[in-house]
């Protein structure tokens, strides 16, 4: 199972903007993912809100093969408490439920903004079992990412250089990684909106974890 | 536009640097105006008061090694200048910290260290020091409480190099 998943993701429907008091960014991309029996959106959520006006960031890497929330945090910096929660909305087979996360955070320094930055990926996966299945992936979960500005956090982004670090990251920890594996629908040109700043290629990045 | 900022104009002055990305700035829906991001080829050691992208404004001295930069088309000027924080290539050309102060990171190091910045913010209105060193091929950044003249955990920690 360590070879690259072989099933490619299918579009299953482009969710509607409903109309809502958020603080949350907005994006026109918003979609639901499928693998076999499993779904899930394309960004997480500032609150338990599915909406195209209530986003955070882009699904950008997908961890597969035995793994679990917390294992993939562990390849980083473990759980942290420094960061607010966000929300996917997902499906392993039985029905959606939400999952909440802080995430994994810590300083790296950024060759593309030649700064440092925090590097903050949050993980989802329904809990329990913190993980998701189906026969292709095995079990696996779903994550964003992007920067903080260090040391003030005044402002986030970059998600598509946050995906680059932490696939760099885990290749040089030993796991296999497949850059840009498949088009997960959520490509943001470089844009700024309030104190989020897009960027992401709308490809994710796929991890096998043994 | 940007260019002509006094602030950026001065620490644009001392590298080579590169436009590397630049797009729109939108708030609620509507265009505002243009977001920078510009690369300097060598870190530039600056002192001035910022204001970031949410409007905060703080004094900071420091090495930059990139800039965010809101530019307001309807009024035609910068109003918001957000630096990054490079990695020091030297003491800074100016006494930031005193050696006291540089002591206490010097200790959690084993190492001298390197100032890196200090930022005057609402919290740590005497400024919050970051010191780098590297030792045995770690690089890790140690936060220091001018003030009170002690290391703060929350900012401090190993640097991972992707």
């Amino acid at each position: 199972m360590s070879s690259r998943p072989l099933l490619v993701l299918a579009l299953i429907a482009v969710a509607a903007a409903l109309p809502l008091a958020s603080r949350g960014a907005t994006t026109s991309n918003l979609t639901l993912l499928g693998v076999a029996e499993d779904s899930f959106y394309n960004y997480d959520f500032a609150s338990k809100a599915v909406s195209s006006s209530n986003v955070d960031w882009p699904v950008c890497l997908v961890f597969y093969g035995n793994a679990d929330v917390n294992k993939v945090k562990n390849i980083y910096w473990g759980i942290t408490i420094l960061a607010n929660p966000m929300y996917a909305y997902l499906n392993d087979g039985q029905g959606f439920v939400w999952d909440e996360d802080r995430g994994t955070k810590g300083v790296v320094w950024s060759s593309y903004l030649n700064s440092y930055v925090y590097l903050h990926m949050r993980v989802y996966a329904p809990n329990p079992p913190d993980y998701l299945y189906n026969a292709y992936y095995g079990k696996y979960v779903v994550a964003t990412a992007h920067y903080d500005q260090f040391p003030l956090e005044s402002w986030s982004g970059y998600t598509e250089y946050a995906e680059k670090d932490l696939a760099a990251i885990a290749s040089g920890k030993g796991y296999a990684v497949y850059r840009d594996l498949y088009y997960f629908y959520n490509y943001e040109p470089y844009r700024v909106e309030g104190n989020h700043i897009w960027l992401n290629n709308g490809y994710a990045t796929y991890v096998y974890v043994p | 536009m940007a260019l002509s900022d006094p602030l950026v104009g001065s620490i644009l002055a001392g590298s080579n640097w590169t436009l590397v990305e630049m797009g729109a700035w939108v708030e609620s829906g509507r265009l505002v105006g243009a977001a920078l991001l510009i690369r300097l080829e060598r870190p530039v050691w600056a002192s001035g008061d910022f204001r970031d992208l949410g409007g905060r404004s703080y004094r900071a001295k420091l090495w930059v090694g990139s800039l965010h930069v809101l530019v307001d088309l309807s009024a035609r000027r910068v109003v918001a200048v957000s630096p990054g924080m490079a990695r020091p290539p030297a003491d800074p050309p100016e006494t930031a910290v005193d050696e006291a102060v540089r002591a206490v990171a010097a200790q959690r190091l084993g190492a001298r260290p390197v100032l890196a910045g200090l930022f005057y913010t609402d919290e740590y209105p005497a400024g919050l020091a970051f010191f780098t060193a590297t030792v045995g091929g770690r690089e890790r950044i140690i936060a220091v409480d001018v003030a009170r003249r002690v290391a703060v955990d929350k900012y401090s920690g190993e640097v991972l190099k992707p």
